[in-house]
């Protein structure tokens, strides 16, 4: 039987690069609260590489940064929190926001998110570890508006060159695998 | 509008906004009278090792307060002890100390950060609440009595 891997490999590759890219921003920017290119790496990945890829990508980056990171674990009954709130940017842009393709919107978007994502963390906080709710709902509006702002000028400014050098990256690699021989069990 | 003004223009609407939002509405000034809070001080076996009145000083931080009564053991950036106090954690403009021990002449608590850590409970009136501000910038003119318990996080 002939197995054609060439895609398959390329395609791990992709997922395993990206996600590693993520990663590494997110901890290298970890210095500064909720200040990070995680939010415009996810939509450049959702809108380049599609939604599966996306959520592989995704539950790579929750499971490397809650077990990698040298800062320390998350709290666990945060993950699940923390992979909806990431779950949310390919569900909605393959979804409701499919055709949103402009850099100017997909800022607005990211501005949005900014927001949503916190909120995602309130009720796994309140139930989970006790919290009181209208507290924590305040006090986690500055860090909400900071990961807001920064998702709105990170897209804004970098969205565009950054999917012209990923697509012709993609390409690149495209043409790379047509000259490799194909794979065969 | 090109889109290059028109993203110059949202930049700087989006960063006047949140400046607005964050150093306008949320005020961190810590401004109040002198006055005195009921301190309650709970060890790792949940026995209660201090328990007093402490006046304090017009505009004087709990932090302040506690490093005036008691002889303190802070945190240092990587979390060890460290009697001087000389490190402060920063986060978004919001300079906090992180206490791991507390000593009097009667009582020692002291936690490590990772499996201990030191809680702080304010009283709203009808029971004891976590408080969601630290050391420094815990208004205590808004409560009437503190409660500090050995913890270990969940």
């Amino acid at each position: 039987m002939k197995l054609t891997q060439k895609h398959t490999i390329k395609d791990l590759t992709i997922i395993v690069v990206s996600a590693s890219i993520l990663f590494v921003q997110q901890l290298a920017l970890s210095f500064i609260p909720n200040v990070q290119f995680s939010v415009l790496l996810v939509i450049l990945y959702t809108k380049i590489l599609g939604f599966k890829k996306t959520s592989l990508i995704i539950i790579i980056h929750v499971l490397a940064v809650n077990l990698l990171s040298p800062m320390g674990p998350v709290v666990p009954t945060l993950i699940p929190a923390m992979f909806i709130a990431w779950m949310l940017i390919p569900i909605l842009l393959s979804t409701l926001l499919k055709h949103v393709h402009s850099a100017i919107w997909l800022s607005v978007f990211g501005f949005v998110y900014g927001f949503i994502y916190g909120w995602v963390f309130i009720p796994f906080t309140v139930w989970f570890l006790d919290v009181p709710f209208l507290p924590y709902l305040i006090w986690d509006i500055p860090f909400e508006i900071i990961m807001a702002i920064s998702n709105m000028i990170s897209i804004l400014w970098l969205y565009d060159p950054l999917k012209k050098a990923f697509v012709q990256q993609l390409e690149h690699i495209s043409e790379s695998t047509k000259k490799m021989p194909s794979a065969t069990s | 509008m090109k889109p290059l003004h028109l993203k110059i223009i949202l930049t700087i609407v989006v960063l006047l906004l949140g400046y607005l939002i964050i150093d306008v509405v949320f005020d961190r000034n810590l401004i109040h009278e002198a006055g005195e809070i009921e301190l309650i001080i709970v060890d790792e076996h949940q026995e209660i090792v201090y328990h007093n009145i402490l006046p304090y000083e017009k505009d004087q931080t709990f932090f302040d307060l506690l490093n005036q009564k008691f002889t303190l053991m802070c945190a240092n950036r990587f979390y060890n002890p460290d009697s001087t106090c000389s490190y402060e954690f920063n986060i978004m403009g919001q300079s906090n100390y992180v206490i791991l021990g507390i000593k009097s002449d009667t009582f020692e608590i002291m936690t490590d950060w990772s499996k201990t850590f030191i809680k702080i409970e304010v009283y709203d009136g009808e029971k004891f609440i976590q408080a969601t501000q630290g050391f420094n910038h815990l208004d205590i003119s808004n409560f009437e009595k503190i409660r500090l318990i050995v913890d270990a996080p969940r």
